[in-house]
């Protein structure tokens, strides 16, 4: 009976701090800081952090707040943070992870970065930037990539802009940068350069510098190439008419 | 003939004398114990707790916090034990505990004792917390929980 009792001020008290559904549950191992003035708390070591539809953990949490302490302006969570919104199909790993809320911005810090949504995987090893109110997106560091159903890009740096007024990450604007060499890859083609820039618009993407396309066995090299995504047919150019190059390989003949 | 007819009248009157006697001095006894025990508990309460009641202020330019508590005993000249339903109030948030050190001077509140905050739409659970900078900063202690609802 006394078991019984202590079992069941125990269920009690502890239910009445448990998390109820639309509410957000915050729980860290070594304690919390508020600043009042300052407006923000920090939260230490082995930090989850649980709502209805996201999960964020991480082992230092530094939370800004407007006016309450449940009024949140921007999360800011470090050492491998792990981020999963199944309603949202989201999820984010990085040595940093940075989430400015009004302005729906992400920012993924750190080696191995990752941002996988359901239209669009990104990876790099410095810095991922998604801004979900404009669409606009950039990686930066080694390594950088990006994976669509239709495209697969690597770079140095990579900024473009996804389309906001539906509810697939349809990429309107693309500008790719590698001081080493760019790559792109649609269905069936290839494509090397400095720097790759796209626009929907124009449905052109353009390659400056050492551009290489292969599509079909065929090599084409040049220092300026275009090529459009409709009719997926490409120019390639150069500086010095001569230079330009084609390589047929046989091997699919 | 009836056997109790035979007792000695004298004897009997004597053993009921006796036994209110008895009764008497136990009850009177008792009597004296209890309100022994009750001085002595008086005494104990007094002599336990330099301030009932108690109550401070933190005061900051944005905020003033209000210190309640049952008990209150002094450490040295500045910090103050406070116990029992000890309450932080301000326009702001509350926070509940049964033990805190208040220092008076530094205007500070230690508690290593579970804790429990709550301000709008957040309840903080806590082992402990700390308070200073003028109430500016609070510091929860061990494992936390928060719930923002």
């Amino acid at each position: 009976m006394i078991r019984l009792t202590i079992l069941l001020i125990f269920i009690v008290i502890n239910g009445s701090y448990a998390r109820q559904i639309g509410e957000t549950e915050i729980i860290s191992e070594e304690g919390i800081e508020v600043f009042q003035e300052q407006k923000f708390y920090l939260l230490k070591k082995n930090v989850i952090i649980t709502s209805d539809n996201l999960k964020l953990s991480g082992d230092e949490v530094k939370i800004y707040f407007e006016n309450d302490l449940y009024d949140i302006k921007k999360i800011e969570a470090f050492n491998n943070v792990i981020f999963e919104s199944s309603s949202y199909g989201l999820s984010a790993r990085g040595e940093k992870i940075f989430f400015e809320l009004d302005e729906e911005i992400i920012i993924i810090n750190g080696v191995k970065s990752i941002l996988d949504t359901k239209d669009v995987i990104m990876k790099s090893n410095n810095e991922i930037v998604v801004n979900n109110t404009n669409g606009k997106f950039s990686l930066k560091g080694s390594n950088s990539s990006l994976k669509t159903e239709t495209i697969y890009l690597k770079g140095e740096k990579i900024d473009g802009i996804f389309d906001t007024s539906t509810n697939i990450k349809d990429i309107i604007r693309l500008d790719v940068f590698d001081e080493n060499i760019s790559y792109l890859k649609t269905n069936n083609t290839e494509m090397f350069a400095n720097r790759i820039n796209y626009n929907k618009d124009t449905s052109i993407m353009e390659l400056k510098d050492n551009v290489k396309i292969s599509r079909d066995g065929e090599i084409v090299t040049g220092d300026y190439g275009t090529m459009n995504t409709l009719t997926q047919s490409y120019k390639v150019k150069s500086n010095n008419a001569n230079k330009v190059k084609v390589i047929i390989s046989n091997k699919n003949e | 003939m009836n056997s109790i007819l035979s007792l000695n009248k004298n004897f009997v009157l004597y053993l009921i004398f006796l036994i209110f006697i008895l009764f008497c001095f136990f009850f009177s006894f008792k009597f004296y114990n209890k309100l022994k025990n009750d001085f002595t508990e008086k005494k104990i309460e007094v002599s336990n707790v330099d301030i009932t009641e108690p109550k401070f202020a933190i005061n900051s330019l944005s905020q003033k916090i209000t210190i309640t508590a049952r008990e209150g005993n002094f450490i040295d000249n500045d910090k103050i034990l406070l116990q029992r339903n000890v309450m932080f109030e301000s326009d702001k948030f509350k926070i509940e505990t049964d033990k805190v050190t208040f220092n008076r001077r530094e205007q500070t509140a230690e508690s290593n004792n579970k804790s429990i905050f709550t301000s709008n739409k957040t309840i903080i659970s806590s082992e402990g917390f700390n308070i200073y900078d003028n109430g500016n900063k609070i510091q929860f202690y061990g494992k936390s929980k928060v719930i923002l609802k």
